[in-house]
């Protein structure tokens, strides 16, 4: 047990006391680049967002077509027009969210977080950027798997990172005194 | 008293002489307020050179000869001066916010919170997270030893998932 003294002693002045309310062991990832299975996970999910959001539109347009035409014809599998709406849809969602704030829905469960290597979040046109490039060239994520930083072939180019980030609500997370005192 | 001039002489006479002694008395008085007025005073510095020098020395003698806790225990109510005293000040001095946040520390408030709110949905989602990562960590070894490395990447931290985490 720590003393009300030993906790002063080694308080530092001025300092801001940051309790997280993150789990002791994932505190030292916080901030280190994130590795290739969870940015497929995060990826996937974002995926799989966009697609029951399309099937959802496209089942909703035609249950209102249906309804509304007597001589309703079965569509026959309107799939590459779907598709394109999809990669349009995800190229939107994903812009948007890497420029304000950096996580889309899979990175928030993730705890991802996109960020310019100096740490800072993603203007407007580099997330529209690194959004259209991961969509044409997805696979270029493998090279996470390769890179000593873990970084994808968009990140290279653009200069980007993706980081472990699990508080939700704070844009930064500065844990060092709660490490400290953890000591 | 027939004779004026002889009336008035006399007055004289005895007017100076009463004042001679008037003087004379007065004179007296001085000197002696004056030596009595020194006596005191000089006495007084003595007398107080003299305490300066010994009391200390006495009453030291005096304190290291008994317990001054055991005496203030004995014959003085320490509960009833303490409820005397007045609070406000002594708390201006505490410092509240480092109390608190030594004990938020002291209790871990944030296990606390963690664990009495979504408990279940945030578990899994660490547990999720902490896999995730394990799994990174297990590719990225192999990658890592086909390319001969050494270094450990930087996400490769120890994380395994534990039952505490979540």
């Amino acid at each position: 047990m720590t003393t009300f003294s030993q906790f002063r002693d080694a308080f530092v002045p001025g300092a801001q006391v940051h309790f997280s309310a993150l789990p002791e062991r994932a505190r030292s990832i916080q901030g280190v680049s994130a590795g290739f299975t969870s940015r497929a996970i995060a990826s996937f999910i974002d995926i799989g967002l966009v697609a029951v959001l399309v099937l959802g539109a496209w089942g909703g347009w035609e249950a209102l077509r249906y309804v509304l035409n007597v001589f309703y014809k079965l569509p026959s599998a309107a799939g590459f027009p779907l598709l394109l709406l999809g990669y349009f849809i995800m190229w939107i969602y994903w812009t948007w969210s890497w420029s304000t704030g950096g996580r889309s829905l899979g990175n928030v469960l993730m705890g991802l977080r996109v960020q310019t290597k100096s740490g800072k979040n993603l203007g407007l046109g580099l997330a529209a950027l690194r959004s259209l490039l991961s969509i044409v060239f997805a696979l270029g994520l493998a090279w996470a798997l390769i890179s000593r930083k873990n970084r994808s072939i968009q990140d290279i180019f653009l200069g980007t990172e993706v980081v472990f980030d699990w508080a939700p609500l704070l844009p930064k997370v500065d844990m060092t005194f709660a490490m400290e005192i953890n000591e | 008293m027939d004779d004026p001039i002889e009336a008035g002489a006399l007055y004289s006479v005895v007017s100076a002489a009463t004042s001679i002694a008037s003087g004379a008395l007065n004179m007296t008085r001085f000197t002696t307020e004056t030596t009595v007025y020194l006596a005191t005073e000089s006495t007084r510095a003595i007398a107080n050179a003299i305490l300066d020098a010994v009391v200390p020395v006495a009453v030291n003698a005096v304190v290291s000869r008994v317990d001054i806790n055991e005496i203030v225990k004995d014959h003085v109510d320490v509960n009833e001066i303490v409820a005397q005293a007045e609070l406000t000040p002594i708390l201006d001095r505490v410092p509240m916010t480092e109390i608190a946040d030594y004990v938020i520390e002291e209790i871990d408030l944030p296990s606390l919170i963690r664990e009495s709110t979504g408990g279940v949905a945030d578990g899994l989602l660490s547990t999720l997270r902490f896999q995730a990562i394990q799994t990174d960590n297990f590719v990225s070894g192999i990658v890592d030893r086909v390319f001969f490395r050494r270094e450990k990447r930087a996400s490769e931290r120890e994380v395994s998932v534990k039952h505490d985490d979540v």
